[in-house]
């Protein structure tokens, strides 16, 4: 009965479509679309100008030369950072910058420098102007402060300007290392909801077994076996697939995508099968209580889905804030919420109580809909059979 | 007009597939709408710095770190968590009601007097610890203990030091953008919804074309309603063209909706008072694209559910490739190179062109002109090879 059931699933195309085939679809639509970002943000030379709009020689001067050490090679890695322009006057600036010939210019007053911006302007220009601007009036106010208190230190202090150290450290997480991809979260995102997509298997598992969805589910009501056995053997059989196919995307998004998983392989797959055990009786619940036949019921699933993953925040992440702040029992009901903070757990915090507590929050739930799918399934009798 | 009525009452019968779709595109508005803000933030169209909410639990209690908290909180929502425990902070920092959150270690004062980072600053932020916050902050913090670590070097007492850094302390330089006189640099709340589903407008319509109005053209397609038609005195192709007439239709009526939609919200934006005519001309021509693909699909594809995989693949993928849900300037010369060769490059192109502030795309009328060429063009080739298959099938049948 275990292999029958097995093959049954394993010949539903469209089943392992969207458990297998999409949500790796999209992890490579990801890895292809973000894989430029890092780069985009290395910063090429940046077009540049100076106009002078204060008479402190000693400031405009100071600032000239901070930039000619930013035009030397080596002072970005790929080279220069800078390349400082020529023009006659401001207006010859401002018309360079409106035609898009510079990528920023410097406004030198007497004590602050204003940066000045294309219209189109990129984000690493700004990001560039604003850190030299920010970086020099700071360092100016410091010396002009260490000269007034103690002259002597403030020649040290001018030789020493450039060295700062990092105070920071990203808490420790057994998933991300020192420099974590930015993008990551939408792959372990898209990993939790294909698990969350074994629910239609759920939904297609009761429309196999109950006996108005069709011929095939007559066939299998009447045989021998008792229900419970029936409905319980399915379920083994559709929670063997959906394991064996996170196994292989975790393996892809490991091996192919360098998509970080952490050493705590315990917890991992506490939280695959946990999570399965959970979808998938979600689906049986699911495919008991809503009307109409299998197709109609796996299109009202799959809403039920997307909801449930748009108010987790799939798509704005300040969604579930929002709901917290607001009315805090959807967020600890709904699946994809309950299921993506488990993962979130999982990869950023160590501690192991709330992780735990998370996935027995899970399991719980599953026994629930589990219990009231064989409650439902195996009371159900046909007159017409 | 039989055949074509007959088509509109059976997308009537299964129009499960336009709700899913009208639904996905009044969330996608909605959800547009309530983060535009937070996507001129991120985009960079707004100079002027955001603020963040950030958290801490002060474990060191210094007059520096007292200091820090300070300075955070002259430009940023700054809250103290000391009296939660660290699943409350957890949660906080998942559900983003805190963007930063920082645990300032005992003994903080005294590593950066000893000028070492054996008592670093631990800090977290939702979804991983790369964003916008992390660098803000972090950049900020740096900045302030460095410069305190100067003062001290110069020989101020703690407080003095901690006084000084927080009065001096530059970190909100002047910005200005330039901009000709007729141009403008300001971009509204709503530019940035019309700019950002006129974007997603490309992935949308295909699905509502394949997936809503394709289903019904499925149903034409099927043996039973085939044999039905050869026996009646109806001619082979009069089937194919009351689809094609009623998937065009569609289309039109979608791209109305959809143009009210851009001229209604849109009416006070700069993005309609500009390229209203940009807007209109190239959703005119996404849409035919569309209808064209969605004929296309359905003439090899036999069943509901391949139809739903191939279209979310090829819809997924093109957007993704094309700058749809990425924008154009990240994705990278090679895969771009590719996206030439696919419509909804020249769609989002043309689209870009609408707001340089947020795209980074300057308009330009020669290469607009390009990209409406070229959309038309792959809208009569799709169509053409769509027509050639389905005269093979009809010959076949």
């Amino acid at each position: 009965m275990f292999k029958y059931f097995l093959l049954d699933r394993l010949r539903n195309k469209t089943a392992v479509f969207w458990i297998l085939i999409f949500p790796l679809a999209l992890m490579i639509c990801f890895t292809v679309a973000f894989g430029n970002l890092t780069s985009a943000d290395d910063i090429d030379m940046k077009q540049t100008a100076v106009i002078r709009a204060g008479s402190n020689d000693m400031y405009y001067e100071s600032f000239n030369s901070v930039l000619e050490e930013l035009t030397k090679p080596g002072s970005n890695r790929d080279g220069a950072l800078l390349f400082i322009n020529e023009y006659e006057d401001e207006e010859a600036v401002i018309k360079a910058l409106e035609e898009g010939d510079l990528d920023l210019a410097f406004k030198v007053y007497d004590d602050k420098i204003e940066t000045l911006l294309p219209k189109d302007y990129s984000i690493t220009a700004c990001g560039v102007g604003k850190t030299i601007a920010d970086t020099f009036m700071n360092n100016s106010k410091l010396i002009n402060a260490a000269l007034e208190v103690n002259p002597l230190e403030a020649q040290k202090l001018i030789q020493n300007i450039g060295e700062s150290i990092d105070f920071l450290t990203a808490k420790k997480s057994d998933f991300v290392d020192e420099s974590p991809n930015a993008y990551l979260w939408y792959y372990y995102s898209t990993f939790v909801m294909g698990i969350l997509f074994n629910a239609l298997s759920g939904v297609e598992m009761t429309g196999n077994i109950k006996a108005d969805n069709g011929y095939h589910a007559m066939r299998v009501s009447v045989c021998s076996k008792k229900k419970i056995k029936l409905i319980l053997t399915s379920y083994a059989a559709l929670l063997t697939i959906a394991l064996a196919v996170n196994v292989f995307q975790l393996f892809i998004m490991k091996t192919f995508l360098d998509v970080p998983l952490g050493t705590n392989i315990t917890k991992l797959i506490a939280f695959v099968v946990s999570c399965n055990v959970f979808s998938i009786a979600f689906g049986t619940l699911c495919g008991c209580l809503l009307k109409g036949n299998s197709d109609s019921k796996c299109n009202k699933t799959t809403a039920i889905i997307m909801t449930s993953s748009f108010l987790s925040g799939e798509m704005v992440c300040q969604l579930p804030g929002l709901i917290e702040s607001v009315c805090p029992i959807i967020n600890d009901i709904n699946p994809a919420t309950i299921m993506n903070m488990a993962f979130f757990r999982l990869a950023y915090t160590t501690s192991d109580l709330d992780f735990y507590s998370n996935l027995i929050k899970i399991v719980a739930l599953a026994v629930i809909c589990l219990t009231a799918s064989i409650l439902l399934l195996r009371r159900e009798r046909y007159a017409s059979l | 007009m039989h055949h074509y009525k007959y088509f509109f009452k059976l997308l009537k019968q299964n129009r499960n597939g336009i709700i899913i779709y009208g639904i996905i595109t009044i969330v996608m508005f909605i959800a547009l709408t309530v983060s535009a803000k937070d996507i001129m933030d991120d985009v960079g169209i707004s100079a002027e710095r955001k603020s963040y909410a950030v958290s801490y639990v002060d474990n060191d209690n210094s007059e520096l770190s007292k200091g820090l908290a300070e300075y955070l909180s002259k430009s940023n929502e700054v809250t103290d968590y000391g009296d939660k425990d660290d699943t409350e902070i957890s949660n906080m920092v998942y559900f983003h009601i805190t963007d930063y959150h920082m645990n300032i270690p005992d003994g903080f004062m005294d590593s950066v007097e000893a000028g070492n980072n054996d008592n670093l600053i631990s800090y977290e932020t939702g979804n991983g610890n790369f964003s916008s916050a992390a660098y803000d902050i972090g950049n900020r913090i740096n900045t302030f203990l460095n410069m305190y670590r100067s003062y001290r070097a110069i020989g101020l007492s703690v407080e003095e030091a901690v006084s000084k850094t927080n009065d001096t302390i530059v970190d909100e330089s002047e910005i200005s953008i330039v901009a000709a006189d007729n141009d403008t640099v300001e971009v509204s709340a709503e530019d940035t919804v019309i700019f950002n589903i006129n974007q997603y407008y490309p992935y949308l319509i295909l699905g509502m074309m394949s997936m809503g109005i394709g289903y019904t053209i499925l149903i034409t397609n099927k043996k039973e309603t085939v044999d039905r038609c050869s026996v009646s005195p109806v001619p082979p192709y009069m089937t194919k063209l009351t689809n094609t007439l009623g998937l065009l239709t569609s289309g039109l009526v979608c791209w109305l909706l959809f143009t009210v939609f851009n001229f209604v919200y849109g009416a006070g934006s700069e993005i309609i008072s500009n390229y209203g005519y940009v807007i209109l001309i190239n959703s005119f021509l996404t849409t035919m694209i569309a209808c064209a693909l969605s004929s296309l699909l359905t003439t090899f594809i036999k069943s509901a559910s391949s139809l739903g995989m191939v279209t979310n693949i090829v819809s997924l993928s093109m957007a993704f490739l094309c700058g749809v849900f990425v924008p154009m300037r990240f994705i990278g010369e090679n895969v771009l190179n590719f996206s030439k060769f696919l419509p909804f490059y020249w769609t989002i192109l043309a689209n870009n062109m609408t707001s340089s502030v947020q795209s980074k795309y300057s308009y330009d009328a020669k290469q607009l002109m390009i990209c409406f060429v070229v959309e038309a063009l792959f809208a009569v080739a799709i169509s053409f090879i769509a027509i050639i298959l389905n005269s093979k099938r009809i010959i076949k049948e």
